[in-house]
């Protein structure tokens, strides 16, 4: 990372989350650059009177303390075990009737499913310049209505995102955006900002059921499964998202979103909402 | 009364090292360890009555607050700690330990943290090297002496710059402004203050935090830094 880019991120602490791998690596800078350090000083007492005004500026602020916790329990925190995470799933507001609902559908989808872009390999639809993962992930939209699941996505049906992880990657973003890039926060939901744990197995419910009447125009909507490691944060994507508008492409053509970290297997589909 | 003894599920889970626990750990010591990291404590060492004046840097305190946290929640360390005493003195040893190495291995470069006292000020022996933090150790919080004279002057300029910033925005960014920031409401909650749906309240709140950003670059708190970080790396 280029010193002007440390520089940019010690920034943007004060306009959103630095992510905990991109803290890590400035972390380590920091300690050597004396420069930084000043600006990360001014940077930090500025972004503690935003998070408190003038009485706050004797304590790190809370999203410090945040970006703090994430490099600490990602050093040292033990995953879950599978038996909790599907304990988890199990637990509340009965998830796993939806996800039951959903396998069954996987049949009744199929012609549906081929119309969507999701890639089939672990190694498509890299971010230019990505590494190559051999870890594989998908990601499947299933619209709802009364008499079940549908082949096409009326603003009266519920939509139902799965996903399957065979590359056991720990967390999942996923979001989407129509060509007007409004954003729909479909895990984590607002005022979450980052990544949700990643569900194992096959075709696992991820977020709540959304009514595609709400927050939902007619039109095409490219959805966004981003899995990896670390966390993914509102702002990445944000800023991503704003990448795009800004040289002037349609989410619906493009197929996955410029982050600016490699370790980011990303899968996304085309939803057409009448 | 502690966290870790008053809930003995949670100091299962803390001592298997789940994530959950550790985090419910985390938030709730984190800004007691800070505020002991910044204001300092006494020990003795190789005879000297020493004060460690706490970390009135940001970065400073932030490296260390981290640092402890990380020594605290690897696995030794969990499993060390007792059950019995308040895990907030574990965790204000493992932080004082953290400081005295940093004075053992950097004298040099701590030496403008550390001062001398009179001789019977009311120190603690250092404890020896490698030596684990004592869960019932009693650690010294006298307040430090305060920030220097170029701390207060920076941040007499911070609070008049937020001041003029808040001053420029109209009425209803102002209001949002106060609601999210100065008083730590919810997104939607500051939205709803001003008649914002919680999506808007989102897009205003990125706005101004973006605007903050330029209004500190712009009126010279930051642009100093910038010039002194490029001219580090041409040389």
């Amino acid at each position: 990372m280029s010193h002007e880019r440390y520089i940019k991120l010690i920034d943007e602490m004060i306009v959103g989350d630095v992510p905990t791998a991109q803290w890590n690596e400035l972390h380590r800078h920091l300690a050597g650059c004396t420069s930084c350090r000043a600006r990360y000083d001014r940077v930090s007492l500025a972004e503690r009177m935003l998070h408190g005004g003038p009485g706050a500026l004797s304590t790190p602020s809370s999203s410090t303390l945040k970006r703090l916790e994430g490099a600490v329990l990602g050093a040292t925190a033990a995953r879950d075990p599978a038996w909790q995470r599907a304990l988890q799933w199990f637990a509340p507001t009965q998830r796993w009737a939806v996800g039951v609902a959903a396998a069954a559908a996987v049949v009744v989808l199929i012609p549906f499913l081929g119309r969507s872009p999701t890639p089939q390999r672990g190694d498509e639809f890299q971010t230019r310049g990505a590494t190559v993962h051999e870890r594989t992930a998908g990601l499947r939209a299933f619209c709802i209505g009364d008499d079940g699941v549908t082949p096409r996505c009326a603003r009266s049906t519920q939509l139902r995102l799965t996903v399957s992880n065979a590359g056991r990657f720990q967390r999942v973003f996923v979001v989407g955006f129509d060509d007007d890039f409004n954003p729909k926060w479909y895990a984590p939901r607002p005022p979450e900002a980052q990544s949700v744990a990643a569900p194992d197995g096959v075709d696992q419910q991820v977020g709540a059921a959304v009514k595609l009447g709400i927050n939902h125009d007619p039109g095409k909507v490219r959805i966004y499964a981003l899995f990896s490691d670390a966390p993914v944060t509102t702002q990445e994507v944000e800023s991503a998202a704003d990448k795009l508008r800004e040289q002037g492409k349609k989410p619906s053509q493009i197929e996955s979103l410029p982050l600016l970290r490699t370790d980011v297997i990303q899968k996304s589909l085309v939803l057409d909402v009448e | 009364m502690s966290l870790l003894i008053e809930r003995r599920e949670l100091l299962d889970r803390f001592k298997r090292g789940e994530r959950r626990a550790l985090e419910e750990v985390y938030r709730h010591y984190a800004p007691d360890v800070a505020a002991f990291l910044q204001r300092g404590f006494t020990f003795a060492s190789a005879g000297r009555q020493l004060h460690f004046r706490g970390y009135d840097q940001p970065f400073d305190l932030d490296n260390a607050l981290q640092e402890t946290f990380l020594r605290a929640f690897k696995e030794s360390a969990r499993i060390a700690y007792d059950g019995l005493h308040p895990y907030k003195s574990y965790l204000w040893a493992i932080a004082r330990n953290l400081v005295l190495d940093e004075f053992r291995n950097r004298e040099v470069a701590m030496s403008p943290f550390i001062e001398g006292l009179d001789a019977g000020g009311g120190a603690e022996p250092a404890q020896r090297e490698g030596e684990e933090a004592a869960p019932s150790a009693a650690v010294g919080d006298a307040p430090s002496a305060g920030v220097s004279a170029e701390q207060e002057f920076l941040r007499n300029e911070l609070g008049r710059l937020y001041a003029s910033f808040v001053a420029r925005l109209d009425d209803r960014d102002r209001t949002f402004f106060r609601h999210r920031f100065e008083e730590q409401q919810t997104q939607v909650e500051a939205g709803t203050a001003c008649g914002l749906s919680h999506m808007q309240a989102r897009t205003l709140e990125k706005k101004l935090r973006r605007a903050f950003l330029e209004f500190m670059q712009t009126n010279g708190y930051l642009e100093a830094y910038a010039a002194a970080a490029t001219a580090a790396k041409a040389t």
